[in-house]
């Protein structure tokens, strides 16, 4: 009976050191995914996309003779030009996309790279407004460190916007 | 070697009370520790959700992300007599010092008192006179 307490002291033993093995894997498995979807996904990738969701709000919002480029981009789309004329009420205006873009973008990412253009998902083609570097597809192509954001524009076309932050 | 089975078998049993307590505390630690860090991630986040509040309050914008000068001079005026005021906003407020700088290439606004990490958020100002202007919205807090 003694031999038999003496085994069941032990298996009870190993059994403990067991089950807390399991615990701690367990628990070690729960605190990296819960840290995983705290930092990467929400913080990184959710909250810090942010910023290039509130560039193109604000962006869509700046004004040149009384145009906003959000109203400009829809004469873009129906003239298929990045200078469409629009009337503004005194006068048609021949309305730049670039120029406008290059004031709004060049002070806010000075010191980051940034792409803009208009997305065709009928045709799956894009035309780029403009951009910090040459050959934007090239620099955009790593993922890390990138940040996007897009706006519809009519059933079609998105505007939408990659920026890559300085290290 | 029968004389020894009974302690043996006591020693085992307090040995797996013992393994059993170091496993519940370790699992405690690690909690907590969790937690701990949880709470680092978040200085980030707080900057956020306050950056995208100021970015769509009404005493300093038309609309969201669109700055009006007028209301930012006004809330300036408010924040020289409110200095005591954590975030120096008049419609926002906050428990945690945060320092808010609202800036142009011409001008530049600080609100609040606060040093530490920066978040920056793009945003248009709305001059008086109709044209807007790019800005930077800058957030910087520190949280322990």
């Amino acid at each position: 009976m003694k031999g038999f307490t003496l085994t069941l002291s032990v298996i009870s033993l190993i059994a403990t050191i067991l089950i807390g093995i399991f615990i701690s894997f367990v628990l070690g498995i729960m605190y990296s995914f819960h840290l995983y979807i705290t930092k990467t996904l929400i913080i990184e990738k959710i909250y810090s996309s942010s910023n290039a969701q509130d560039a193109l709000l604000s962006l869509l919002e700046m004004k040149k003779e009384g145009i906003s480029f959000k109203q400009a981009l829809i004469y873009s789309v129906y003239e298929n030009t990045l200078e469409p004329k629009i009337y503004n009420g005194e006068k048609e205006v021949v309305y730049n996309l670039k120029d406008v873009a290059k004031e709004f973008l060049d002070y806010v990412y000075r010191y980051d790279d940034y792409w803009l253009f208009l997305y065709n998902t009928s045709t799956q083609k894009y035309e780029t407004i403009l951009a910090s570097k040459n050959n934007p597809e090239k620099l955009f192509s790593d993922p890390k460190g990138n940040s996007r954001a897009q706006v519809p524009l009519s059933k079609d076309y998105y505007l939408v916007i990659y920026i890559k932050t300085a290290d | 070697m029968k004389g020894y089975e009974e302690p043996t078998t006591t020693f085992i049993e307090i040995l797996t009370i013992i393994i059993f307590t170091l496993f519940v505390l370790g699992s405690l630690l690690m909690v907590t520790k969790f937690r701990t860090d949880a709470r680092l991630a978040t200085t980030k986040r707080i900057m956020i959700d306050f950056g995208e509040n100021v970015l769509s309050a009404n005493c300093l914008t038309n609309e969201k992300n669109v700055l009006n000068e007028t209301k930012i001079r006004s809330e300036f005026e408010y924040y020289k007599s409110n200095k005591d005021d954590k975030d120096g906003f008049s419609c926002l407020e906050t428990s945690i010092p945060i320092k808010t700088i609202i800036q142009t290439e011409e001008t530049k606004w600080e609100f609040g008192d606060a040093i530490g990490k920066i978040f920056i958020f793009p945003a248009v100002l709305l001059k008086d006179n109709g044209s807007t202007v790019p800005a930077i919205v800058t957030i910087m807090t520190e949280v322990d």
